[in-house]
């Protein structure tokens, strides 16, 4: 589904060139659930990034389901945001001015749904998170764990093939942590792939492969071992 | 999505209150005062368009008195008989708007701007009648036209048509026709109009006869445009009937150029001013510039916060246009909203402006289906223009920056908000220093020494039938009262000196003609108005040879060119009467201020006839109420069938400025507009700016920053660009009040206080402003500012 290769991200200053991401090849197939690791600076989030489109590198080439991404315009890409990636981030970054519901159907408007249909799938996403009680709720009226919720709901309510999470966990507590991974497992294990960035080692033994990046460079990229998951209850 | 976006941006709306309202405020009132001076201007420039023949009548001109619009009598008729390329001719006597007398049923009423002409005047000028045919009204022997104003209040609802009325207890008139009110846009105004040959009865004098008398201002409409050879045809035949006349020259004026660019400015009719109308039109533009300004400024420093909401849409799929949407949603629910309060604003002060500007501009001609779509469509243009530029700015943000609401904007871009804070700035300062300036001409005006006594208040009023002797009549009555100080009789006042006079003067052997201002005065007028006496001798009756005298002010000595013994001159030109100059008296001011001075004679002509039937009533200022009071219950008492009218010379002179008063309230009010919609920018930005500064503040002060210094900090950058506009504004106002003064022949200086005034009240409310809200962030407790890191 994904495949990178060489994609080299730099700043020129002056005489010298610093590599942000020096990634020579990665390969990430449909339904895998993949996490990004390494320490802070290491590129993790451009990585991510570029997956996702949110930037491009200085170099590189990279396959987005057998179309070269980078060549992609404007509107391609808009329809690649629509319709195939959902993105979830460590500050939630819901619309502060829309509620619950209001946040959840923004995917759906711009992909032309009609609105009988949104609302249905609205009240899908609603019912699935226990959240219809709050659907008229604006984001600074929930908790942490609540709004992250909502952002995953808005970000899969589109039925993306594709979920980029970057440090979902981050702003939350262990508990509430460990709610959302779980989540993310499941919806992996319904077909959707899932490339997460974390810090947390814990967390990151919820996805099924591990590649970790220091120094913009891919250090290694290894299979989770059945050991290691954690018991799902 | 149309509905859910209206929601959102109303949403968005409540959240920034602040801002929202900032805006909205100032962009009604910039929609206001566009709308009232548009359509001003528009009312202005569609004067005297609703005649029919509007392109082809034509004004009589002459070079006598230098430059008259007056004609005499027997020129219509002439050009009636001699010169076929002129279609209808018409004269018009305007000297007796001040009022004549009429008596319809039972009262003897006073009605003014009474005026007569030719039976040809309207088919030369188009006025609407609502009954009787207009266009042979006037042909019809001792009949009068009125308007419909002038039919209620003298016939009540009954149709006039046909009735008579009795004129000056003379003549009796019939109604021939009753036309409409005279439209507010007309130069030619007037509530009636008799048929000329009246006013030979009334005046026991032919006009037809006399070429000596330029009293009539006289309108035709041409046959073809070659006006230069219909005025050589007109002048070949007045040479022939009158060849002695060899200085007059006729020439012929478009009317359509007299509202605006009158040739020559003794004539009767309404003048506007194009530059009062450019003014007007620039500083409206200046004021709806700021608004926008503003509006645009605001928003590019709101951008920050909208950045997340925007990257978030296009994570989630939106289009560019989307976006834009988003942006122009908003940016047209507050246009939206602030043209609709404009709109009821603007209607709310129309009648404040049409005092101001002595218009009658009716609602309907600011609300109509034309009006309100212009309005929608600038709107809908504004919104759009208003919204490209944040939108252009946030498009061009990289994504993920977008996320993490980091503006990344080249280096200029901070500065351009200081820009435009300073450009409206130089526009306040401008307006500041404009209306300081019109203020100190107002009160030099006000304050001025005319040159004779206006400290005390005079009453006004005419005495037409046997003056000398009602005179007495009433004086005895009046001088019993304290309040009554003097009273004396004359020709005229100032204020409503208008009569001139062409004679002969000999001085040194040598006879040249000249052209005067002339008041005749009986003894003793001169002395109780305070003129004040440079050489000779005031009028004294027992000398006989003071009758047929005049007293000359010093301009007329220099022009006549008698400076080195005026008291030798002799005046001729007065049938077999020589007069002497018995005296002269120092210059006083007889027109506005806006007049250079120009040569007058007082003359006392016992043996004239008497032409003194103004009666001038010195009272003390303080008691001028009960003086009025005292004056009309006497007055009343000793002629029960005249009707009471009076005048007081303080209104007269007060008249000449009416206009530059007014204008000086609009700009005050523009000036108070642009200083609100300045400061309001000011705050928005300087929110904006300590919002994004509260972590270098925060900083400041942990590190010891007193509250002081943090205040100059934020002070110093403002102050640095309202020093700026004041250096470019200052030479602008300067420039524009130049140009204002010279209409004036009396004028104050333009000194460098009134600048220096103007920046300082910038600089002062920009510091305040500033200030105010920056002693707020300065004194919040630095954990506050860097909690949220």
């Amino acid at each position: 589904m994904i495949d990178l290769k060489n994609i080299f991200k730099y700043y020129d200053n002056k005489f010298q060139r610093t590599y942000v991401l020096k990634v020579n090849n990665l390969t990430i197939n449909e339904g895998e659930f993949v996490t990004v690791m390494g320490p802070s600076g290491a590129g993790k989030s451009t990585l991510l990034n570029i997956i996702g489109m949110l930037d491009t590198p200085n170099e590189g080439e990279y396959t987005f389901m057998d179309q070269p991404a980078f060549q992609l315009k404007e509107k391609k890409k808009v329809e690649f945001h629509r319709n195939y990636v959902g993105f979830i981030f460590q500050a939630f970054h819901l619309i502060d001015e829309m509620t619950v519901a209001e946040n959840i159907e923004t995917p759906l408007i711009y992909k032309g749904v009609k609105s009988k249909e949104r609302q249905a799938m609205v009240a899908e996403m609603l019912d699935r998170f226990n959240m219809v009680a709050k659907k008229d709720l604006f984001p600074s009226q929930l908790s942490g764990g609540q709004q992250q919720l909502v952002g995953i709901a808005r970000a899969i309510v589109g039925k993306p093939k594709l979920l980029l999470a970057d440090e979902p966990t981050g702003n939350l507590h262990s508990e509430q942590g460990k709610e959302i991974m779980k989540l993310l497992q499941k919806l992996n294990e319904e077909g959707i792939t899932v490339i997460q960035v974390t810090h947390n080692e814990e967390f990151a033994a919820y996805g099924k492969r591990i590649v970790r990046l220091v120094d913009g460079r891919i250090e290694s990229d290894e299979i989770v071992s059945k050991i290691k998951q954690p018991q799902l209850t | 999505m149309k509905k859910q976006s209206i929601i959102h941006t109303f949403r968005l709306l409540t959240r920034n209150k602040i801002s929202v309202l900032i805006n909205f405020f100032g962009l009604s009132l910039g929609v206001a005062a566009v709308l009232l001076i548009a359509v001003y201007v528009h009312n202005e420039l569609s004067t005297d368009k609703f005649h029919t023949n509007y392109e082809n009548i034509y004004s009589f001109g002459a070079t006598d008195f230098n430059g008259t619009a007056f004609m005499p009598g027997p020129l219509a008729d002439l050009v009636i008989e001699k010169i076929p390329d002129i279609e209808f001719i018409s004269r018009t006597d305007f000297s007796y708007s001040w009022g004549l007398e009429v008596k319809s049923q039972e009262e003897n009423l006073i009605i003014k701007d009474l005026i007569f002409a030719d039976s040809t005047f309207f088919r030369i000028f188009t006025f609407q009648s609502l009954s009787g045919n207009i266009e042979n009204a006037l042909a019809q022997p001792n009949s009068i036209v009125i308007t419909n104003s002038l039919s209620h209040q003298l016939f009540g609802n009954d149709d006039a048509l046909g009735k008579k009325i009795l004129l000056q207890n003379k003549e009796y008139l019939t109604v021939s026709a009753v036309i409409e009110d005279v439209p507010a846009n007309s130069s030619i105004d007037f509530k009636g109009v008799i048929a000329m040959p009246v006013l030979k009865k009334i005046e026991d004098d032919d006009y037809s006869k006399s070429w000596g008398n330029f009293n009539y201002e006289t309108f035709g409409t041409l046959k073809s445009d070659d006006v230069k050879n219909i005025e050589a045809k007109v002048n070949e035949a007045f040479k022939k009937v009158q060849p002695e006349r060899t200085a007059t020259v006729f020439s012929l004026h478009p009317f359509r150029d007299i509202y605006f660019h009158n040739q020559y400015n003794d004539d009767s009719l309404k003048h506007g001013n194009y530059q009062t109308l450019l003014f007007l039109g620039i500083s409206v533009f200046l004021i709806i510039i700021l608004a926008v300004i503003n509006y645009v400024n605001l928003s590019v420093a709101n951008i920050s916060g909208r950045l997340k909401s925007v990257g978030i849409r296009k994570i989630s799929g939106a289009h560019k246009s989307h976006i834009f949407h988003q942006f122009f949603s908003e940016a047209l629910v507050i246009v939206m909203a602030s043209g609709l309060i404009g709109l009821l604003l603007a209607k709310g002060f129309l009648p404040e402006l049409n005092y101001l500007t002595s218009s009658g501009i009716s609602v309907v001609q600011l609300i109509n289906f034309k009006v309100i779509t212009l309005i929608l469509l600038s709107l809908i243009v504004l919104a759009a223009l208003v919204s490209f530029i944040p939108f252009v700015i946030t498009d061009n943000q990289n994504l993920q920056s977008v996320l993490k609401n980091q503006l990344h904007l080249s280096g200029q871009k901070p500065k351009l908000k200081y820009v435009f804070v300073a450009f409206q700035f130089v526009i306040t300062i401008v307006l500041i220093s404009v209306s300081i300036s019109i203020n100190k001409q107002i009160r030099y005006i006000a304050t001025k020494d005319l040159g004779f006594n206006k400290e005390d208040a005079t009453i006004l009023l005419y005495l037409d039938e046997d003056p000398a002797q009602n005179f007495t009549l009433l004086k005895n009555e009046l001088t019993q009262y304290p309040e009554i100080k003097a009273m004396a009789r004359s020709h005229s006042s100032p204020g409503t000196i208008v009569m001139q006079w062409g004679k002969e003067l000999i001085f040194q052997g040598e006879t040249k003609s000249i052209n005067f201002f002339t008041v005749p005065v009986t003894p003793g007028y001169l002395e109780m108005m305070g003129y004040r006496i440079k050489d000779g001798r005031f009028f004294n009756d027992s000398i006989t040879t003071d009758r047929g005298g005049f007293i000359l002010n010093e301009t007329a000595v220099k022009e006549f060119g008698i400076e080195a013994a005026p008291m030798e001159a002799r005046i001729t030109g007065m049938g077999d009467d020589v007069g002497r100059i018995i005296g002269v008296v120092e210059d006083f001011h007889f027109q506005s201020l806006r007049e250079p001075m120009k040569p007058l004679a007082f003359c006392f002509l016992p043996q004239w006839g008497d032409m003194c039937s103004l009666i001038n009533i010195k009272v003390t200022s303080k008691n001028l109420p009960e003086a009025k009071e005292i004056v009309r219950s006497e007055f009343n008492q000793l002629f029960p069938e005249k009707p009471f009218e009076y005048l007081t010379i303080n209104d007269l002179l007060a008249d000449y400025y009416k206009k530059d008063n007014n204008l000086n309230k609009i700009i005050a009010v523009f000036s108070l507009l642009s200083i609100m919609i300045g400061c309001m920018g000011l705050l928005g930005i300087i929110n904006i700016t300590i919002v994004s500064k509260t972590k270098e503040i925060g900083i400041r002060k942990v590190n010891g920053a007193r509250i002081s210094e943090v205040l100059i900090m934020l002070n110093k950058d403002f102050v640095k660009w309202v020093a700026i506009a004041f250096v470019i504004a200052t030479p602008v106002a300067w420039y524009a009040m130049n140009q204002w003064l010279e209409n004036f022949a009396y004028k104050t200086e333009l000194s460098w206080w009134i600048f220096a005034l103007a920046g300082l009240m910038a600089l002062s409310i920009a510091m305040l402003t500033v200030s105010w809200q920056s002693w707020q962030a300065a004194r919040r407790n630095p954990v506050e500012a860097l909690r949220n890191e």
